[in-house]
């Protein structure tokens, strides 16, 4: 790790993104968890998008989030298991992952920081249809806690 | 075009014969041409495990110094490591199913490309 990459792992996310800075895509971007400016967690990296600059060269386009980014680095049967599940059980937005623009990533530390728009992270389709379609029906789930 | 279709994917060298895998991908800031203050996260290249079953110890990113015995341990995992940097690759197939690998065809072969042992002085300079 080379010397700018130690301060930034230290610096808890505040940003950070500066020319020349280098990251392995194991060990500091994916599976790392994302939050948003106050601090609250957003998503896990399960993926990257990449897209071609005009020397052909790929860079990175956005975070992806939930089974369907996760199901292709996982390989093999249970790869194909978790994106089958993901397909039956996909709400919303056509089944395919979640996405954070990377131009809204403002830290990359022991946490990636993204700048949200309040509201505007629809991460967690399949958790919001839980809360309201199956939790929120539940006998006592008005008086629950959290 | 994703990062998963890269990590794992098989690297073949012209003639087509396999020489490992994508063990890691590193990735450097760059300012956006025609932008001041605006980066870009860019593919530098990649970690090239011929080893079948290895990530390297997950130090594929920085050499270990110390401890003595985990950085016997990381040298030994990547001892015939590669460095391929992205001008290196000359193709990339994308994974044809979930769950299959992508491959990687590099423009030279594999003997050519430097250890990673000997470029990972030079990222910690």
């Amino acid at each position: 790790m080379n010397p700018q990459e130690d301060t930034g792992a230290r610096d808890g996310g505040a940003s950070n993104r500066r020319p020349g800075r280098a990251y392995s895509a194991h060990f500091h971007l994916l599976d790392r968890q994302v939050v948003d400016r106050e601090g609250r967690p957003v998503c896990k990296v399960d993926d990257l998008e990449l897209a071609h600059d005009e020397h052909g060269r790929p860079y990175v386009t956005a975070l992806l989030a939930g089974p369907a980014a996760l199901a292709p680095r996982l390989g093999g049967l249970s790869a194909r298991w978790l994106a089958a599940v993901q397909r039956r059980m996909s709400v919303g937005g056509g089944g395919g992952p979640a996405r954070i623009d990377f131009g809204r990533v403002t830290g990359i530390g022991p946490v990636l920081t993204v700048d949200l728009p309040e509201g505007a992270a629809g991460v967690h389709a399949l958790e919001d249809w839980m809360r309201d379609e199956i939790v929120a029906r539940l006998p006592g789930a008005g008086r629950a806690s959290g | 075009m994703r990062l998963a279709d890269l990590i794992g994917a098989r690297v073949v060298d012209p003639a087509g014969r396999e020489v490992g895998h994508v063990s890691d991908v590193r990735l450097v800031e760059e300012r956006v041409p025609g932008e001041d203050a605006a980066t870009r996260l860019r593919v530098d290249g990649l970690v090239v495990a011929v080893r079948r079953r290895s990530r390297l110890l997950a130090y594929d990113h920085r050499p270990v110094r110390a401890p003595l015995p985990l950085a016997f341990l990381a040298r030994r995992a990547a001892a015939r490591a590669r460095w391929a940097p992205w001008h290196t690759v000359a193709g990339h197939l994308p994974p044809a199913a979930v769950g299959e690998r992508g491959t990687v065809r590099l423009d030279r072969a594999a003997a050519d490309l430097p250890l990673l042992g000997d470029v990972h002085e030079r990222w910690t300079r």
